[in-house]
């Protein structure tokens, strides 16, 4: 019976559309909130285009594998069981198979696709994807930013990988110190970045502050402040003491001062 | 209506007549007869077992034979012998033919029987034909066993063997009436009103045209896959099992989870028939171990164990 096939490809196809929907909602709610984080932090905000990619393919997939069949039954306990076996049967003509296959065309139309979407979670998605789009909007128009933690955040994940690169260098010292060779002299600061943070730039004597805003593009000229004056503390150490060279202290009578004077002239014109 | 779903119900209210509850009983009896198949009803004495495969017989246009098994039961005496019969003078080996050649055999009380003359079943009830000496004899189809047979405990029987019992589609299991039911009985039983005899509302093209109808029964592949994984699990389940079921057994549920939904007038299997019909199909092919035994595990137990994997 090809009509039947139809039918049963048809089922398949219209459950598949019905439940790619709140995925595809789900998709653009994800791309959404993680735009709004990285808008936060200003990074760049299309990035979330990825994540948000990857998860709808895969939700799609999924939903794609699903047993449609079993679906409809589950909804439709008078179905049960028997869509399934009248679809392994589609091909079959046979007097038992033509009754079965009667009885479920029959059935079906009483079948709607709105019964497997839920309203309520559509509607709760669609309200948190406004929800979310409104905070994007506020971010760029009133210039909110996390960026001070973003910073925060990176150095304390520097520090972490320093310290790791140090304990790994220490341990490679340590490795070649019994092994008997020599340290290379190369220590942990030799891989750090010794011009300073980027986004900091001179004009004249001056330091300034530029900040490149990714959600908005615009650049953000920061106060101009003069450069601090520190004032370093003389802090010796206690054994290092200062002492006077024996030879300012040689007592070279007056008289053989000019004799001595006299020779030493001779030597440098010499 | 369906039809056939008009005939079964014509043969339950037939049956009712007679038989007083045990609808389960002669709902597998017609399931084994849908299968073409061999039923054991096994149960304790007066619980109607007789009386039951005697009621399908009648109801049914179809020729019935009975073979009461004592220890003293020869195999000629089921199979049927030579005797000298003379005509024109002459005398001739004429097969005289046994009680097997019926459409419906009822071997009653078949575990009172010794091993020889139960084998000597073996052949009719698989091949369906009766050897002997040379000559081979055809029996009529459609052709059933019905045994019924007393727990095996009880003194002065022959338990069957596992080859044989394998022989049998379903083990039906007798139960005692309910107090309604019994109440039924005694009344029918003990008042001057003779019971009513059942009609002839089968007939033999009938049978034969819906055992043909329920082998069409469509059923879905996960349930077919169902039943193999779970009569391959009759086999790995070590903890109480100590023999699994044969691919016999799959053969057999599927069939009699066929005929069920044929006689429930539907035209599909569902996972209830095959639940319902799991019991009667395996609780004898499976054999318990010690273990199942010194903790009083039933085999219909261990399929409940089974069929919740």
């Amino acid at each position: 019976m090809k009509g039947f096939r139809k039918v049963v490809s048809e089922i398949r196809r219209t459950i598949i559309e019905v439940l790619i929907i709140p995925s595809l909602l789900d998709g653009i709610l994800l791309f959404l909130l993680i735009y709004l984080i990285l808008s936060l932090f200003e990074l760049y905000p299309m990035f979330a285009a990825i994540p948000a990619a990857v998860y709808t393919l895969f939700i799609v997939w999924r939903e794609s594998r699903i047993n449609t069949l079993k679906l409809v039954e589950k909804y439709y306990p008078s179905l049960r069981e028997k869509l399934r076996t009248a679809a392994d049967y589609a091909d079959v003509d046979d007097v038992m198979v033509n009754e079965l296959h009667s009885e479920v065309l029959q059935e079906v139309r009483n079948v709607a696709s709105s019964v497997f979407i839920s309203r309520r979670k559509i509607l709760l998605k669609v309200f948190c994807c406004i929800v979310a789009s409104f905070f994007i909007l506020s971010i760029t128009h009133f210039h909110i930013s996390a960026a001070k933690y973003r910073d925060e955040l990176q150095n304390k994940i520097n520090d972490l990988a320093d310290r790791i690169m140090l304990e790994g260098d220490e341990n490679t010292l340590r490795l070649s110190n019994q092994s008997g060779a020599a340290g290379s002299g190369v220590g942990a600061g030799a891989n750090r970045n010794i011009y300073g943070n980027k986004h900091l730039a001179t004009l004249g004597d001056q330091e300034l502050q530029v900040e490149l805003k990714p959600s908005t593009l615009e650049f953000k000229v920061g106060k101009v402040k003069d450069a601090e004056k520190k004032e370093f503390e003389e802090a010796f150490p206690s054994e290092v003491f200062l002492s006077g060279s024996a030879s300012y202290e040689e007592n070279i009578p007056k008289d053989q001062q000019a004799i001595v004077k006299a020779y030493f002239k001779k030597v440098s014109e010499s | 209506m369906k039809n056939y779903e008009k005939i079964f119900m014509n043969v339950f209210d037939e049956a009712r007549k007679v038989v007083v509850g045990q609808e389960e009983m002669m709902e597998q009896i017609m399931i084994t007869m849908l299968c073409n198949a061999n039923g054991l009803v096994e149960g304790y004495p007066g619980l109607a077992k007789t009386l039951a495969v005697k009621t399908v017989a009648d109801i049914m246009d179809l020729k019935f034979s009975r073979i009461q098994h004592t220890p003293d039961l020869m195999p000629s005496d089921i199979t049927g012998t030579y005797i000298i019969e003379e005509s024109d003078g002459k005398r001739n080996f004429k097969f005289q033919r046994g009680p097997i050649f019926a459409n419906i055999v009822l071997a009653d009380e078949i575990n009172r029987a010794t091993p020889k003359t139960q084998s000597a079943l073996l052949e009719a009830m698989q091949e369906k034909q009766v050897t002997v000496g040379n000559t081979t004899f055809k029996l009529d189809e459609p052709f059933f066993v019905l045994a019924t047979q007393n727990p095996i405990e009880q003194e002065g029987t022959y338990p069957l063997p596992e080859a044989q019992q394998d022989r049998f589609l379903l083990k039906i299991k007798v139960g005692y009436p309910s107090f309604d039911d019994e109440m039924r009985i005694v009344d029918n039983y003990t008042s001057e009103v003779v019971p009513p005899k059942p009609q002839v509302v089968l007939d033999k093209k009938t049978l034969i045209a819906l055992q043909n109808l329920s082998r069409k029964v469509p059923i879905a592949t996960d349930l077919k896959q169902k039943i193999v994984k779970l009569i391959a699990v009759t086999r790995k389940s070590a903890g109480i099992i100590e023999y699994g079921a044969s691919p016999r057994a799959s053969i057999g549920l599927i069939l009699a989870s066929k005929a069920r939904a044929l006689i429930k007038g539907r035209t599909h299997v569902s996972s209830e028939d095959i639940v319902k019909m799991a019991y009667p199909v395996l609780r004898h092919r499976i054999i318990l171990n010690f273990e199942a035994e010194r903790k009083g595990i039933s085999t219909d137990d261990a399929i409940t164990e089974l069929l919740s994997k």
